[in-house]
């Protein structure tokens, strides 16, 4: 038995860089013609894989930009709304419940034209400047978004420790606000780590969306080169891909992540 | 069985005899509990005497644990007192910082041990004075260690929770609840939740604490625990205590039938 699951351990020890590696094979092969072939000028007419790479990386990037901004914040974000669901004022727990609910029951395209098209461009008339542009509003219902289901996420992780950690904590004399820091926390973390990560994923393919509210990211990247070339299948074909390395490379450091958390997990037989 | 014995439970009489001259340090008074409608203490009254170990046995449903889990507050009291070296506790309207004292006072070791694993085990141990009394970790960590290695796990200070067997964790468990220094131990069943072969060392160290001057309230179902541990034994049984005395001449004449019929079936299952 501990053979077996030793042997287990190992595969996935190994499998992991093997993935990262074919991952970076992959970028490097469709990088490079963008970096080797490139040319000046966006505009002129495409016509070869080339020249739709260049333009596919540049929404890349975009995308990378605003999947990357959003995890971060909506990470803290969602997890201060997450606490804020068992806190003991009541005010502070309607209101973190309320947001969860506003933000979950209606469609991220909705609150990406609410925040651009009606509070943006109030914002932007009150101050009588572009204060907040397509990708502050894209950045503002991305997070706004995101964190609603990190808290979710979270709120049911502080849910799922064990109630005799109370117990055990409180017995010790510890007060509210230390268990749930030194006890209740990490615990809770460690086992929501798998579905933030799920978040995270979910969000990357959902900035295809910001495309709504004029910011060229990979997926209109993709549609403008068919509405130029006519070709519908190579541009979403390669947007794809571009999808798939983002995606694979947040993958393993979030595994990396939840292995490192569950290093107190190592059982040594016996039960747990 | 056999001199020995013998020898343990007179010793255990006269402790008992003799207790009245000591100081009461918890003295409860007519505590009740309610859960919503469920009536689960129904007026409790009890001195625990500085230094005596008192046992809490009873059916399943009884009350031993809550009564248990009232005195360190754990859960809330409906109604009576609990006098705390002859002061009242005011758990109606208690402080945080009140509510903290008072239950640094009383370590509590639980049936399912409750070590928090996301921490080794002697950072579990060390958790309780360097968060709560403020002790500084270096004092802490030495002190956190020369306990394991009075609770026997010299050789598992930087061992996880979960490498460790049931026993093993038990020990932890009441090494933690000793960093705190207390001055009650509050155990909770903490021998029903392991294998059979884990339960004679618990014991042993368990008695050993005892021996070295700690009062100790033990809710259990090993009556041969109760009898070798205890000085005083209570039989509760719906809500309230039914018979209390020394537990050789308890557990060998009981007076009323419902304490006969739970030995009977206790033992019966022993046998």
């Amino acid at each position: 038995m501990p053979d077996n699951r030793r042997h287990q351990a190992s595969l996935i020890r190994t499998a992991s860089p093997y993935a990262f590696i074919g991952c970076c094979i992959i970028a490097l092969i469709f990088a490079t013609p963008s970096v080797v072939f490139a040319q000046d000028g966006d505009t002129e007419f495409i016509t070869d894989v080339s020249g739709m790479l260049k333009l596919l990386l540049k929404g890349a990037w975009l995308t990378l930009a605003l999947s990357v901004i959003t995890g971060i914040v909506a990470l803290i974000t969602g997890s201060l709304v997450g606490i804020g669901t068992s806190a003991r004022s009541v005010v502070i727990r309607s209101l973190s419940n309320l947001f969860i609910w506003l933000i979950r029951g209606t469609p991220l395209l909705v609150q990406l034209f609410i925040s651009y098209f009606a509070f943006a461009t109030i914002v932007n008339r009150m101050f009588d400047a572009e204060v907040i542009n397509a990708f502050g509003a894209a950045l503002i219902a991305l997070i706004i978004n995101t964190t609603a289901y990190n808290a979710e996420t979270i709120r049911g992780g502080i849910n799922s420790v064990e109630k005799g950690q109370w117990d055990a904590a409180a017995s010790l004399g510890m007060g509210r606000n230390k268990i749930m820091r030194r006890v209740i926390l990490p615990q809770a973390f460690s086992i929501s780590l798998p579905s933030l990560g799920n978040n995270l994923v979910v969000l990357i393919k959902d900035t295809s969306l910001v495309g709504a509210i004029t910011l060229i990211e990979l997926t209109y990247t993709a549609r403008n080169i068919m509405n130029q070339t006519a070709k519908p299948f190579l541009p979403f074909l390669l947007a794809a891909v571009f999808y798939l390395i983002i995606i694979s490379l947040v993958t393993l450091g979030t595994k990396a992540w939840e292995k490192h958390m569950q290093r107190s997990k190592q059982a040594v037989g016996g039960n747990i | 069985m056999g001199e020995a014995h013998a020898a343990i439970e007179t010793g255990c009489r006269w402790k008992y005899m003799t207790d009245n001259s000591r100081e009461i340090e918890i003295e409860i008074r007519n505590l009740r509990k309610n859960f919503g409608t469920l009536r689960v203490l129904e007026g409790v009254n009890m001195d625990i005497h500085r230094d005596d170990v008192v046992c809490l046995i009873g059916p399943s449903g009884s009350g031993k644990s809550t009564l248990l889990r009232c005195l360190n507050l754990l859960e809330f009291p409906s109604d009576g007192t609990i006098s705390w070296r002859g002061e009242p506790v005011n758990y109606k309207s208690m402080s945080p910082y009140e509510l903290a004292r008072h239950r640094t006072r009383m370590g509590m070791v639980f049936q399912h041990f409750h070590l928090f694993p996301h921490m080794n085990v002697l950072d579990n141990v060390i958790e309780g004075p360097v968060q709560v009394l403020g002790t500084s970790r270096d004092e802490a960590c030495s002190l956190g260690k020369d306990l394991l290695d009075r609770v026997g796990l010299a050789d598992k200070h930087d061992a996880w929770p979960s490498q460790l067997s049931g026993g093993q964790k038990q020990r932890v468990a009441i090494a933690r609840a000793l960093a705190m220094n207390p001055q009650v131990l509050l155990l909770d069943e903490v021998t029903s939740a392991l294998d059979v072969e884990m339960i004679s060392g618990i014991n042993d160290l368990l008695a050993g604490i005892a021996e070295g001057g700690m009062t100790m309230v033990v809710v259990t179902h090993d009556l041969n625990f109760a009898r070798r541990i205890g000085d005083r034994l209570c039989f509760l049984d719906g809500g309230e205590i039914v018979e209390e005395g020394d537990p050789a001449v308890l557990l060998s004449e009981p007076e009323s039938d419902r304490l006969r019929d739970f030995l009977s079936a206790v033992e019966s299952l022993y046998k």
